[in-house]
């Protein structure tokens, strides 16, 4: 009985998992350096894979981790004093300046209900008393209710795919997926791998 | 010739409704006049106020304007009216990383 209802909640805890992979048994504390491997381009944007790279170097230096280019393509990021080495791998697997997106809208005219109130006194000269009359008019418009339209605009979509072994033992020790949208693909890169080092970086604190 | 003219224009002046401010702020954001394009959302939230792919198209405006307070208080409210899957997890990804800033 106790299976019955530990198969479909284990099934539903996989299925909604989609955290970090991290090796556990793993010591991060003896990490000494990350060298950053040759980001490929994406397929569709050629020089894609040199700014993803650029930008990985750029936010470790931002975060205040220091960066060595001695040898070109090959940047190396200081961690600590620890002796192992390990290797972070970035695939862009999406890299997209103008992603369609289709807003739904609804539009209602609710009408609107407007009142005039026209109200005159006259004073008669042989008597003291004052006439007072009044009227008023109400005007009802119905509105409209229209539904179903839409308006479209672009945007560009950033989409990596982060990995780190150790490279002594080639033990996969982390690995993560980042995606970030914005109006301008620059900014989604820069957010996109901001996020990915800002995850990196907890993992020696 | 001249006073059909004059009939349309006033005719299209006319028939612009509130709904016209969204067409608008997709014109604007395409043109890159980011400012001009939120005025517009204003305008057109004020009658569907629950609509949470509005909320995203004003949050990205104030993200490409450099404008962080309102952009996750924007996704937030996308957030709260989402119905959709990937439109949450989206608005979570951006509240993360503003929040980080």
């Amino acid at each position: 009985m106790k299976k019955l209802f530990f198969v479909p909640f284990f099934l539903l805890t996989i299925s909604c998992w989609n955290g970090p992979a991290v090796n556990h048994s793993y010591d991060f504390t003896t990490v000494g350096s990350i060298k950053i491997n040759h980001v490929n381009d994406h397929t569709y944007m050629p020089g894609s894979g040199e700014i993803v790279e650029t930008s990985l170097s750029h936010n470790f230096l931002k975060y205040g981790f220091d960066v060595n280019e001695d040898l070109p393509g090959a940047s190396r990021v200081s961690i600590g004093t620890g002796n192992q080495a390990l290797e972070l791998s970035c695939i862009i697997t999406e890299y997209t300046d103008s992603e369609l997106i289709i807003v739904p809208y609804h539009f209602e005219d609710r009408g609107s209900t407007s009142t005039t109130i026209k109200q005159s006194a006259a004073a008669s000269a042989n008597t003291d008393k004052a006439e007072t009359t009044s009227s008023s008019t109400t005007k009802t418009d119905g509105g409209a209710v229209s539904s179903g339209s839409k308006i479209d605009y672009t945007r560009a979509r950033v989409a990596i795919m982060l990995k780190m072994r150790d490279i002594d033992s080639g033990t996969l020790v982390w690995a993560n997926t980042f995606w970030y949208s914005s109006l301008e693909l620059h900014r989604a890169t820069d957010a996109c791998v901001k996020n990915a080092v800002n995850q990196v970086r907890k993992l020696f604190k | 010739m001249i006073r059909l003219f004059i009939i349309l224009i006033f005719s299209g002046i006319i028939l612009a409704g509130p709904n016209d401010a969204l067409f608008k702020a997709s014109s604007a954001m395409k043109a890159g006049m980011y400012q001009e394009a939120l005025s517009h959302i204003a305008i057109a939230q004020k009658t569907d106020k629950n609509n949470a792919d509005l909320y995203r198209m004003k949050a990205l405006l104030h993200e490409a304007l450099d404008e962080s307070k309102p952009a996750l208080s924007a996704w937030n409210d996308c957030l709260k009216y989402s119905k959709d899957k990937f439109l949450s997890s989206e608005a979570k990804i951006h509240i993360q990383i503003l929040t980080i800033e």
